[in-house]
């Protein structure tokens, strides 16, 4: 990452109040096994009450994003057009996020789910077991789905003179628009930041 | 500081069962929480904390007293005064404000530091970095290599002298009767004006208090830069060492004294009592019971009697903060509800991602909820909650709209 990045990413995360989730455990500890199809599909129907489905895209991540040391999933999905309202509920278990845009207070202006949306779901592990846990409820639904999305430590991609202070969570860095960057938990929300 | 929440000490196990906690052994020693002066009588039955957002006495002192030490909890800090060299705000009312004096505002302040694989680091010149300087050379930035850093809200004070009034074997007690799973942990911090013995925390987000000398002594030095006797050197800057060219102490402890008297003797927040007796918040507070959010956010608590003495002998239960029944929707313990801030202060590394259970009396009061003040609504500040509370939040998810929106009427009865 470059200074100016650098720069940016201290302005950006103090902005938005980068919090500072620092998992107990190393996240070597994190069970990173490869999620199978069927797993991936449970969990979702589990979490999303069927009101999506993987899309054609079917990347999934398994990750700490928000360095609990539990596993995360991250899949690409797609809304089914007959639960919109559903997915929209003021009161869905879930929330509806857009990672690049501003943070909203009042119904008319939060994220909503369109049905020609591909969206990221993300789905906090919970203990041991991470997403696979029948317990990991904790889901978002993020609005732009970077292309190429990888895995990496935040250690990976901040300088190094930074990266020993850093807590151990992981991000997904990928490409949104004609920008490089990275998707990051900040603790409240996922925020897309731009390298 | 040391943690009190204790490992399962075999002689606890023995007598309490194989999840108990167990109380600092000074804790009941001749000093502590719990000793009444005088000849033992029988106690009447605990009556109600008064509640209003009224500006006015709670009994314990006269409103004239209230007033005088109002003033002086709303004085503007100059630099006549010692405010600085770093510093957050001018007065303590500026933080504690709406609806009246004592309460909340939407004011944060900035803690950072960094983890090295294993521990919380403070950022150099201790994790608070502080947002105003009298000098700009001074002023505190969050360095590089500091990547822990969080927002952390203004508290509210009011009926602050009901929970310190709460005796420290109530919080025992109540951390051993929660499922182990949810189990709250409790610290003991000092207490300054008692020569630093110390006490189980109940202020602040991390309970980096159990008095409310000892917070308001705090705060004037961290929040205003404004040293007293038991506070008696200026913050630095970032850890160089600047200066506001006041002698300390710059108070002589008036001040404190009046701060804490005047939160000693405010009213607890009350509810929106036309609110909460609508058909919807009243079935709200009981789903609020049912699915166990009054776990963690305790509904009803009873202060010490009248004539305990507190704070390792450093106060007397007065007969207005005495045997009275609050309703402050918090334990006062530590929790790791999977939003923990990384920042330790009191209470050791394994405090590291806990936080306080925020009491929810006044709460409709606050537009932006949790710690760091980052969710804007109830059902987002709800399920942000995850690590001890995913029981309980599962069981929020499974309820019918019809019921989580009568959830969120008794919350904004709160």
């Amino acid at each position: 990452m470059s200074k100016t990045a650098h720069a940016l990413y201290a302005v950006a995360a103090l902005c938005t109040g980068l919090a500072a989730v620092s998992p107990p455990a190393a996240l070597g500890s994190v069970r990173a096994s490869s999620p199978r199809p069927a797993e991936v599909r449970d969990a979702l129907a589990r979490v999303f009450a069927g009101a999506v489905q993987l899309s054609g895209r079917a990347e999934v991540l398994v990750l700490d994003l928000n360095g609990d040391g539990s596993a995360d999933l991250v899949a690409v999905v797609t809304p089914l057009p007959s639960r919109l309202p559903e997915l929209n509920a003021d009161r869905a278990s879930w929330l509806v996020q857009d990672p690049c845009g501003p943070v909203a207070s009042s119904r008319e202006g939060r994220a909503r789910v369109q049905a020609s949306d591909t969206l990221l779901a993300v789905v906090h592990g919970h203990g041991a077991a991470g997403w696979k846990s029948r317990d990991a409820r904790q889901a978002y639904l993020l609005k732009d789905v970077p292309r190429g999305m990888t895995r990496r430590t935040l250690a990976e991609i901040i300088p190094k003179e930074r990266a020993a202070a850093s807590p151990p969570r992981e991000v997904i860095v990928g490409d949104l628009g004609s920008a490089q960057g990275f998707l990051y938990w900040s603790g409240a929300r996922y925020v897309w930041h731009v390298r | 500081m040391r943690i009190v929440h204790v490992a399962f000490l075999a002689l606890a196990a023995a007598a309490f069962g194989p999840t108990a906690q167990t109380q600092s052994p000074a804790e009941g020693s001749a000093a502590a929480d719990g000793k009444s002066r005088g000849p033992v009588t029988q106690t009447p039955p605990p009556t109600e904390a008064p509640a209003a957002f009224d500006g006015q006495t709670n009994g314990l002192v006269t409103q004239a007293q209230y007033d005088d030490d109002r003033a002086t909890f709303q004085e503007q800090e100059g630099g006549a005064d010692g405010l600085g060299p770093v510093y957050n705000a001018q007065s303590c009312a500026e933080c504690h404000q709406s609806p009246v004096t004592g309460g909340i505002s939407q004011i944060t302040e900035l803690r950072a530091g960094h983890f090295d694989g294993t521990r919380f680091i403070d950022h150099p010149g201790g994790s608070l970095i502080n947002d105003r300087a009298v000098d700009g050379s001074y002023q505190e930035r969050v360095l590089n290599g500091n990547e822990v850093h969080t927002f952390r809200t203004s508290l509210n004070v009011l009926g602050d002298g009901y929970i310190e009034a709460i005796d420290s074997n109530a919080l025992v007690a109540i951390a051993n009767g929660q499922p182990l799973n949810m189990r709250g942990t409790f610290i003991e911090v000092p207490v300054n004006e008692a020569g630093n013995q110390t006490r189980i925390g109940r202020f602040g987000w991390k309970n980096q208090h159990a008095s409310l000398v000892s917070f308001a002594a705090d705060a004037y030095l961290n929040e205003m830069g404004i040293t007293s006797p038991l506070q008696p050197r200026d913050n630095t800057s970032n850890g160089r060492v600047v200066t506001d060219n006041v002698a300390d102490p710059e108070d002589d402890g008036a001040d404190i004294d009046a701060f804490a008297r005047f939160m000693r003797a405010t009213k607890a927040p009350p509810r929106d009592t036309a609110l909460a007796a609508t058909p919807d918040a009243v079935a709200g507070s009981q789903i609020f019971d049912t699915i166990g959010c009054a776990v963690c956010h305790v509904r009803n608590l009873t202060t010490s009697p009248a004539g305990t003495i507190i704070n390792r002998g450093a106060f007397t239960v007065p007969a207005a903060l005495g045997n009275k029944v609050i309703h402050p929707f918090s334990d006062f313990l530590l929790h790791d509800v999977g939003t923990g801030d990384g920042i330790v202060q009191n209470g050791g590394q394994a405090t590291r991602n806990k936080l306080r259970t925020p009491p929810l009396w006044g709460s409709r009061t606050r537009a932006r909820l949790m710690h760091d003040g980052e969710s804007l609504t109830r059902n987002e500040a709800i399920l942000r909650h995850a690590g001890q509370a995913t029981g309980v939040i599962n069981s929020y998810r499974a309820l019918s709209t019809t019921q989580k929106n009568q959830l969120m009427a008794f919350l904004n009865s709160l």
